[in-house]
């Protein structure tokens, strides 16, 4: 793709590979108490994403079909923001529901507003390490689209209180500007919590 | 035949009746219990400087902050302190700090994942104000590190560890 195009830099060859890349196992899906955990999610720019497979299948041709004829420019420049969201006291999460925040966010005047990347970060005060595999996450965007960004029972480990950071690309050329959506579930009808959410931060990568 | 057709419709209905049994509740937290903090509203407090520090024979401490007082400095003899570096406070005002940084936590358990995220050593703790002075691994971006501590909610507040009073060379 660069031989190509030697003006791409990483962004350009991440838009065109997002773009470019092909389904596969199309029927590749897990569905828990009406959470979608892996399934192929078309989001609101057009992109195609799965827990598993990412964008796809990389199709090579038409990659570099598509490097040749890109204007990195029209990328523009990569901005940063990030946004903590903490609750005035930890929010316990209840035996088999969901808690869930809003976090509103407003791109820098003069940017186009378009996510590229996410990082979440969430603070779990978990009632001990066992229930650490009972947690689920999932990020619902401005424009509706919802992924999965933790699945339960999935063999976590780590201390009891935590900062998880979770990368999530699913979200990829999306407005950025709006009302994001940070849902917290107990999977596990078990009679107990799972312990208490304590906050929330979500570093974005957007132009 | 008409029995296979009623168990049917008793499962159809059964599965209508009882499918949200199956579904988590969710239920939102209210907007007045989030407290929100944006990087881009969050300022720095106090600014490190790109300064020189030096020191007079009777201890006290000269900054420098350009080539002209830098060369004032060297001309009078006086000893470079490479370990300090000004601050300029919120008044205007300079300060000394030797680099290292004071930060106050909402819970011990964040301090080791303070450390890690943003590359800081733990030099001395206080825990019965939840304060630690930490030292960061990369001297060279402290602004913004102390951009990010800000913003970040584990932290209560951090600001530079501040030593003597010094003055400016006329």
């Amino acid at each position: 793709m660069m031989s190509a195009n030697p003006d791409l830099d990483y962004r350009g060859v991440k838009h065109i590979l997002a773009g470019t890349s092909k389904i596969i196992d199309a029927d590749r899906r897990v569905d828990l108490f009406g959470v979608d955990l892996h399934s192929w999610v078309t989001n609101a720019a057009g992109f195609n994403f799965h827990n598993w497979y990412g964008f796809g299948k990389a199709d090579a041709d038409a990659a570099v079909q598509a490097a040749a004829i890109f204007d990195q420019n029209l990328l523009g420049t990569q901005a940063f923001q990030e946004i903590s969201a903490e609750f005035s006291s930890p929010i316990a999460i209840e035996d088999f529901a969901g808690r869930s925040a809003n976090i509103s966010i407003i791109p820098e005047a003069g940017k186009q507003g378009v996510v590229e990347f996410i990082r979440l970060l969430v603070n779990f005060n978990a009632t001990d390490t066992s229930t650490l595999n009972d947690i689920g996450i999932t990020i619902t965007s401005p424009s509706g689209t919802t992924h999965s960004v933790l699945q339960p029972f999935t063999n976590v480990e780590g201390q009891p209180t935590f900062y998880w950071a979770i990368g999530v690309a699913g979200f990829y050329g999306e407005d950025l500007s709006g009302d994001w959506e940070v849902a917290v579930f107990d999977f596990n009808d078990d009679g107990t919590s799972p312990g208490s959410w304590v906050g929330v931060k979500m570093e974005v990568y957007y132009r | 035949m008409m029995r296979i057709f009623l168990i049917l419709f008793v499962i159809v209905a059964l599965n209508i009746l009882f499918a949200d049994r199956y579904l988590i509740p969710k239920t939102p937290i209210p907007a007045d219990q989030i407290i929100i903090k944006n990087s881009v509203d969050a300022v720095p407090q106090r600014i490190l400087l790109d300064s020189k520090i030096y020191q007079k024979e009777n201890q006290e401490f000269v900054i420098t902050l350009n080539n002209q007082t830098r060369n004032n400095a060297i001309s009078m003899g006086l000893k470079e302190v490479s370990s300090y570096k000004a601050v300029e406070m919120p008044n205007g005002n300079y300060e000394l700090t030797d680099m290292k940084l004071l930060l106050q936590y909402k819970d011990a358990g964040y301090v080791e994942n303070i450390g890690f995220d943003y590359g800081l050593d733990i030099i001395d703790s206080m825990p019965a104000i939840n304060v630690v002075i930490l030292q960061a691994r990369d001297v060279t971006q402290l602004n913004d590190l102390m951009i990010n501590l800000t913003a970040d909610s584990r932290v209560v507040d951090v600001s530079f560890n501040l030593v003597e009073m010094s003055e400016v060379p006329e």
